[in-house]
């Protein structure tokens, strides 16, 4: 035990290390970068814009009538009717150079935020945006390094869903039309993506994903994949007497957290999962190569008798199996 | 049952912290209309409020509900699909151009088990309200069993059938042929025995609450209550052992009617969260802080159960004080106890508060930082170690201090006292120069277990009829919790430079590492680097689009997408914790008290050496006690190959095809045992087309293949077993190498799906919508083990490689939906709705509430509730009627 507890320390110091050189990076880093005002802004919330108040879309009205209307319903609408300065949303927010579209008609003449890059359309959204916990890891995120845009799946003025704004008619539809090796899940023979008979989702991707930049590497609403996982299945959380470590570092060790060919979402059958990390030498029985038939390999597998294999609080629970 | 007066005291306590909290934060909000309007005065021109206006929507209908298989539950596993009246949705919006307040509500499958409601309202920039109820079923079927849910958490067995099962039980020394007149009653008797249907309900209650303090300063708080309640089978199964000197060479059936028993869990689970939070922001800059709690109540911590084969209680077969034993040793140690009892999920505690913050030091360059410290906490009186009262730990171990397992008294502690501190932290820096952009990040998450150590002096094994200790079964280590702790530590930098506005390439470099406690390997570090090309040419312009994700305006628009992406990554070890085995050759002669087993019996053509367990083997406290050849793949050296490729076709705004593929290895060092390897390939097609007439179609199909791979070894016991109080003899494990056996797994999944919506916009049909969808998921899992060589003679049922049927599980789901436009905001449809699903699965085809007889193996020997999931056809058909207004 000495021992591991040496080995630690020294594994402390290299990780300190590992850090400081980092540190020493990112200081390289700031030397280099800062001081380029010049260049067009491109990230948040130091980009706000004053905008004249006025009554939502005058002047867009006469020609752009439906569109605007919808527009004054909406949260973006009221924003601007009933909210001051930076925080009131008029056409002139997104469409800048309107004073110039207005006099010519021209289309050219006015900022389309459909074709300006991803860059600009997501640094005049963040402008407000940007002051939430859940785009607290946009930037640089995994959407946003794959150049999306916030018109990737949101939509002002053809939103096709009833909420969030979505391009697209619901959350899932969204995420699953770039996600696509995640669609098959939705008919697995197991599956988290519940679902009610008529398609409405019960646990969708935005359960457990933020897709504005959540935590760990999936960008997950939780900081860890475990931490996710235990908002709805607390009763995993312990801790125990008896804890599995595998289980305790990462769900995904066994679970496939969308779908599987296997039941309880698994990653393999229950017993295989097993045997790739148990060749035992306690408990007494072996690993068995099994018939298809033994109890082995019937229903649960080794879940069969070691029913608490996520963890125990028996006295006895040491093999998990109370 | 539980008693914790202490801590339902603290419960309420908490409680009723909780409601004044949400109470206060009503009350806050609830002033916040007014204090608006006050500041709307204040600082804004008059504006004339007018009152919120009612829109809205109803779907309500009829249903015709049909399926066919005996094991449908799978069809309603997760929703409720009723027969009759049904009232699909409900959507309420009361708002106006010329107000800043609104609210919605909204409420789906209402009456029914996966109904679900929400309410929100809100200021617009003052505050937000958000009210949810969600219910979610779990169905697993109809089972049927002797034991009946008589109070929470205690399963009796009527003790007439008890003592007839009892009466008819063969003595030690017999099998239990099939018609002999234990499974003849059995099987008579579960005629009659009740059917139970399975299922849970998850019911989760929400409310959020945001409020715009002033410009800079927000603060939210959120409560949620999640209940889950109902039952579902879980295990408590237990086999017997072999009869020597048979060795399960031939039939194995049942010795003793030592059963195990399949039951139904108690679950009446109770989660309440509680969240509370501020944001603050600047022009560049933007912070916060948030407390969780999160407590996890179980009302049924424990589930006891009656065995339904013993009326009297008795301990196992004591094995002889001088071997050989009895031949009636073994088989017979299992379950000799009335009442078996198990612990359920304990109740715990966390705590957790954030802090995060992020600045823009430029406009190029944003840093940002997260911290979060956590504290889980369990305290839940231990259960005794068994209600067998006729253990006696002694007999077992000949120095056990434990005069009664059945006292909890006797335990090393009350409760275990549990801790876990859990600490997360992120830290990145982003840039952007130009072309360039950098970016920086690190992230640790670090959990340390704090819960005290305990040994313990032994514990009732499996079947609650025999007494286990370190002496006899612990190679003479303790048996204690260890506090297994972890760091994962993970840095990545990397850069983008667009090398032209339609090339651009990015490179990163990822580093990982774990720290480990009591674990196999105390550190590994992975290296990995990924590179990525993005090429995007626009056929039309000749140049590059914007980021959104379609181009848009003319037809003539066409657009070539494509991404390759590559990982290279390379996990390697500091060290792999093993126990020093011995090898022995296969001329050791006992007493060798190097090798002081025979070891002589491996086929000629086979490895004749052995790893074995010596009675001088030093055993390493808090090391895995595990074969030393073993390489566990989560922690062991790696090397993983990871490829994307994937292009896409824009052609017009109207058509779309993409197609991708992607290939993920990893390779493990295949001179040792565990996972060798795993082969994951993934290849994916879409196509979507928008006719100008309105109509829409899709078609998407997925292949993916995962291949897995492992080697494993069937180890031998050392016959006859220990006596009492010899030390370890009794588990001396040996693993002989020609006992060796690999299995691969192949499991293939194609998925189809395709759909076309057509809502003419013109013609005699512009009143119509037809929607049509197909969808097909198939899954096939091949198995296949093999010996690498010749098993000894003595192993051929542990690790003699046998063929598995393979598993099929097909889903299909075909809809077809008519709607009419009857008049302005009313329209009226018809649904029809297939589902067939087909699984052949081995693991289950056969299971039935007792399947003796049916299949030789220790099957038997097993009561099951037979509440599982097979093959099925439904048949959905629905009329409807949709009102807007």
């Amino acid at each position: 035990m000495i021992k591991q507890e040496n080995q630690k320390n020294r594994l402390l110091i290299s990780a300190r290390s590992v850090k400081l050189t980092i540190i020493a990076a990112f200081a390289v880093v700031l030397l280099v970068f800062v001081g380029q005002n010049a260049i067009p802004p491109v990230l948040s919330q130091s980009t706000s814009k004053k905008v004249a108040q006025g009554e939502v879309g005058q002047s867009c009205q006469k020609c752009h009538a439906a569109v605007v209307d919808a527009y004054a319903a909406s949260m973006h609408g009221k924003s601007e009717k009933f909210m001051e300065g930076d925080r009131a949303q008029a056409c002139e927010t997104c469409h800048t150079n309107s004073a110039k579209h207005v006099k010519s008609g021209k289309k050219e003449d006015i900022a389309d935020m459909a074709k300006l890059p991803s860059s600009e359309i997501n640094s005049s959204c963040l402008q407000c945006h940007s002051q939430d916990k859940h785009t607290f890891a946009w930037q640089g995120g995994k959407h946003d390094n794959t150049k999306m845009s916030c018109l990737s799946c949101h939509s002002q003025h053809h939103s096709k869903s009833e909420e969030k704004m979505l391009a697209r008619s619901t959350t899932e539809e969204t995420c699953l039309s770039c996600h696509t090796s995640v669609r098959k899940a939705a008919f697995q023979r197991s599956t988290h993506l519940f679902r009610t008979e008529h398609g409405d989702m019960k646990v969708g991707c935005t359960s457990c994903h933020n897709p504005h930049g959540g935590g760990a590497d999936k960008m997950l609403v939780g900081e860890t994949i475990n931490n996710t996982c235990y908002a709805c299945h607390a009763e995993k959380r312990g801790p125990f007497l008896w804890d599995h470590p595998p289980v305790r570092e990462n769900c995904m060790n066994c679970h496939a957290p969308h779908g599987s060919s296997n039941t309880k979402l698994l990653s393999m059958r229950a017993s295989l999962s097993c045997q790739q990390c148990h060749i035992h030498m306690l408990p007494r029985h072996s690993t068995t190569a099994a018939k298809a038939l033994d109890i082995w390999s019937l229903n649960r597998g080794c879940v069969n008798c070691h029913a608490q294999v996520h963890g125990s609080n028996h006295p006895g629970g040491r093999t998990l199996t109370r | 049952m539980r008693i914790q007066t202490d801590r339902h005291k603290l419960n309420l306590r908490v409680e009723f912290f909780l409601i004044t909290c949400v109470i206060s934060v009503l009350l806050l909000t609830s002033l916040a209309p007014g204090q608006g309007k006050d500041q709307n005065k204040a600082k804004k021109k008059p504006t004339a409020e007018a009152p919120l206006e009612m829109h809205g929507s109803v779907e309500f209908g009829a249903q015709l509900r049909e399926i066919q298989g005996s094991h449908n539950a799978k069809f309603q596993e997760t929703r409720d699909v009723p027969r009759g009246l049904y009232v699909q949705k409900l959507k309420l919006d009361f708002t106006s151009v010329d107000s800043p307040y609104w609210i919605a509500i909204r409420a789906s499958e209402l009456r029914q088990s996966d109904q679900s409601f929400s309410f929100d309202a809100g200021q617009v920039g003052k505050f937000r309200a958000h009210f949810a109820w969600d219910q979610t079923p779990h169905y697993f079927g109809t089972g049927q069993s002797f034991l009946q849910l008589t109070s929470p958490g205690y399963y009796s067995v009527s003790p007439t059938l008890r003592a007839a099962l009892q009466a008819v039980t063969l003595p030690d020394g017999g099998r239990t042929p099939v018609n002999a007149a234990l499974p003849n009653l059995v099987r008579q008797e579960l005629l009659t025995a009740p059917k139970t249907e399975v299922r849970l309900r998850r019911d989760q209650a929400l409310l959020r609450e945001s409020f715009q303090v002033s410009d800079k300063v927000e603060v939210h708080m959120q409560v949620s209550w999640l209940r889950n309640r109902g039952t579902r089978p879980m295990s408590a199964g237990t086999f017997v052992r072999r009869p020597v000197p048979a060795n399960g060479l031939a039939d194995i059936g049942g010795l003793w009617e030592g059963i195990g028993q399949e039951f139904l869990e108690p679950i009446d689970h109770r989660t309440t969260n509680f969240k509370l939070g501020a944001v603050f922001h600047g022009e560049r800059w933007s912070a916060g802080v948030d407390y969780d709690l999160s407590l996890f109540r179980n009302r049924v911590g424990s589930v006891i159960f009656e065995n339904p084969f013993r009326v009297t209680n008795e301990q196992g077969c004591l094995p002889n004080a001088v071997p050989p034993p009895a031949l009636t040793c073994g088989a017979s140690n299992r379950f000799r106890t009335v009442q078996w009892q198990t612990d359920l999920s304990p109740n715990n505690d966390s705590h957790t508060i954030t802090f995060w913050a992020k600045v823009d030091l430029t406009r190029q360059t944003q840093v940002r930082g997260l911290f979060s410290l956590a504290y889980w906490t369990q305290n839940d009186a231990f259960l005794p170690w068994t209600l067998n009262t006729a253990i006696n730990p002694l007999d077992w171990d000949n120095v056990s201090p434990v005069t009664n397992p059945r006292d909890v008294n006797q335990l090393p502690a009350r409760s275990a006292n549990a801790k876990m501190k859990s600490i997360n932290q992120e830290y990145a820096l982003v840039s952007r120069h130009k072309a360039f952009r950098f970016q920086g990040q690190y992230r640790s998450q670090s959990v340390d277990n704090q819960t005290p150590g305990l040994i313990f002096p032994g514990y009732a094994a499996f079947g609650d009829s025999t007494w286990r200790a370190a002496r006899t079964d612990f190679y003479n280590l303790p048996i204690e919790n260890l506090d297994w702790d972890f760091r994962r530590q993970n840095a990545k930098a990397g850069f983008e430079w667009e090398i032209r506005p339609t090339l651009t390439w990015k490179v990163d470099y990822g580093w990982e590492a774990w720290n480990r406690k009591f674990r196999d390997v105390n550190r590994n570090n992975e290296h990995s680097i990924r590179n990525r090309l993005e090429f995007e040419h626009n056929f039309t312009s000749g140049g590059k689009t914007g980021g959104t994700a379609k181009p848009e305006g003319g037809k003539s628009l066409a657009m070539l997408r494509l991404k390759l992406d590559y990982t290279y990554a390379n996990r390697q070890t500091q060290g792999y914790n093993t126990q020093p085995l011995t090898f022995c050759t296969g001329n050791a002669v006992p007493p060798d008290t190097t090798c002081p087993v025979a070891l002589g019996g491996a086929p000629a053509s086979s490895p004749q050496g052995a790893w074995v367990v010596t009675r001088f083997t030093p055993f390493n406290r808090g090391q895995p006690i595990e074969f030393n050849l073993l390489r566990r793949y989560d922690e062991t050296g790696r090397i993983r190959n990871d490829g994307t490729a994937t292009v896409e076709l824009i052609k017009g705004p109207f058509t779309n095809f993409s197609a991708s593929y992607r290939y993920l290895g990893d390779k493990h060092d295949k001179s040792f045992y565990g996972r060798l390897s795993n082969r994951s390939s993934f290849i994916d097609a879409q196509f979507t087309h928008s006719f100008e007439s309105g109509t829409f179609l899709y078609a998407n199909y997925s292949r993916e293949m995962n291949r897995y791979s492992y080697r494993d070894l069937a180890h031998l016991l050392p016959n006859p077993p220990a006596p009492p109080g010899t030390i370890v003899q009794g588990t001396l494990a040996q693993f002989p190498i020609a006992n060796t056996w690999e299995r691969t797994s192949r499991n293939d999944l194609d998925s189809f799906d395709f759909g076309i919506n057509a809502a003419p916009q013109q013609g005699k049909l512009q009143k119509w919508e037809f929607d049509l969808s197909y969808a097909l998921s198939f899954a096939r899992d091949r198995i296949s083990t093999l010996n690498p060589y010749a098993v000894r003679a003595d192993s051929i049922l542990h690790a003699g490689a046998n063929p598995w049927p393979d598993t099929v599980v097909r889903r299909q789901d075909v809809n077809i939906a008519i709607t009419r436009h009857i008049k302005e905001g009313v329209e009226i449809g018809g649904r029809y709705w297939y589902e067939p699903y087909t699984q052949d699965d081995f693991s289950f085809n056969v299971l039935q509430p007792y399947v003796h007889g049916n299949i030789t193996s220790d099957a038997p020997k097993y009561l099951f509730q037979d509440a599982r999931y097979g093959s099925y056809h439904a048949n959905v058909a629905t009329v409807f009627l949709r009102y807007t207004f």
